[in-house]
């Protein structure tokens, strides 16, 4: 069975790394769905692989340039400290209701991929809009080395604070969930902030895991992390993780988006079945 | 441009520090769980625990030395966030 969650989760930390998640989304569900374990183990293994997973992305991104440093150091204010209250939250809260609110986050980043996918059919490399005026006293407009255009693309930051709160309400969800919340923070990257799709995805593996550090330190101490459970699945990540950074480069934008709609979408109602079987 | 430049060189030093830091973590969780050694395992997902805390300390060091005081403003209360959490986890 060991050998089994190493699988599984390298093929979690693959999908991970290349779409900006921290692989929890993959690796909470089948862990309950398909071998039972208690959710709140569940949870611990996964917070620990979701800094797995974040840590071997964000080494390559960050090298390549990819990664929005102070983006990331600006918005991680606002994920610990959501972080914080989701862990207290969760002492009180049922299994039942977390499976629910799984579902629902993960239909709704569908949504929001979905639309964004729409209105950028022109393409990534479109810059519009001036940049919110704290982007600019922050120093986080920035640019990209694109891999298919073969150049840096220069980018603005818009929606400054709404993306701060969005990244609060991420906080809570990653410390309630287990979960790296990489997709509302992609998603509020992308859609609210408008960066590209590349550097959200970049950016929110670097934040992954120091908001999964904000909650696993808790889970730690409270004794929710299991080493039978943890130990694998923090291998196979890892593994995963390195593969899926390496991938990541030579795809398009718009292929990461579609997949991440398609995996959403799944997720989401295996995650409501399981929420009403509890 | 010099700026741009010193950021690049930032970036550069926070990607080594993660290498190798997940480079240990892995070492010794896979020690531990080769082994049997449940106490081994701890260890090491307790190491990588800390990884993220690291991560925001060189990020502040590093913001200190380019003097954007801002940012080590900002580091700083993240890293007062995660070191928080910690500490909590033992009243929950």
């Amino acid at each position: 069975m060991s050998l089994l969650i190493v699988l599984i989760s390298f093929f979690a930390g693959v999908l991970g790394s290349i779409l900006g998640l921290g692989g929890g989304i993959i690796v909470i569900p089948f862990l309950t769905i398909f071998l039972g374990v208690e959710i709140r183990y569940a949870i611990g293994a996964s917070i620990v692989s979701v800094i797995a997973t974040s840590s071997g992305a964000a080494a390559r991104y960050v090298r390549d340039h990819m990664t929005n440093v102070r983006l990331a150091i600006f918005l991680e204010v606002a994920t610990t400290t959501g972080a914080i209250v989701g862990a207290i939250i969760s002492s009180f809260v049922h299994s039942r209701i977390l499976y629910f609110i799984f579902a629902v986050v993960l239909l709704h980043s569908a949504y929001m991929m979905w639309k964004r996918g729409q209105e950028s059919k022109k393409g990534e490399a479109v810059v519009v809009g001036k940049g919110h005026k704290w982007a600019h006293f922050l120093k986080l407009h920035s640019h990209y080395p694109d891999y298919h255009l073969g150049r840096p693309v220069e980018y603005l930051v818009e929606n400054v604070p709404l993306g701060f709160f969005y990244m609060f309400v991420a906080g809570i969800l990653s410390a309630l969930l287990g979960i790296g919340s990489g997709m509302l923070k992609v998603l509020a990257m992308d859609s609210a902030m408008k960066l590209p799709i590349k550097v959200s995805s970049a950016t929110s593996n670097f934040m992954i895991g120091v908001t999964a550090a904000a909650s696993a330190g808790a889970y730690y101490m409270k004794g929710d992390i299991k080493p039978a459970i943890a130990a694998p699945v923090a291998i196979g990540v890892l593994g995963g993780s390195f593969m899926g950074a390496h991938l990541m480069h030579k795809m398009q934008g718009a292929l990461i988006r579609k997949i991440f709609i398609v995996v959403l979408v799944l997720i989401s109602v295996q995650m409501g079945l399981k929420g009403l079987s509890v | 441009m010099k700026e741009n430049s010193e950021l690049e060189k930032t970036e550069l030093l926070i990607a080594q520090i993660l290498r190798w830091g997940i480079f240990l973590c892995a070492i010794v969780i896979l020690i531990g769980w080769a082994t049997g050694a449940d106490k081994i395992i701890m260890a090491g997902l307790l190491m990588l625990i800390f990884l993220p805390i690291g991560r925001v300390l060189a990020a502040l060091l590093l913001f200190f030395k380019q003097g954007d005081y801002i940012y080590v403003g900002l580091s700083a209360y993240v890293l007062i966030i995660l070191i928080t959490s910690l500490l909590m986890g033992k009243q929950l």
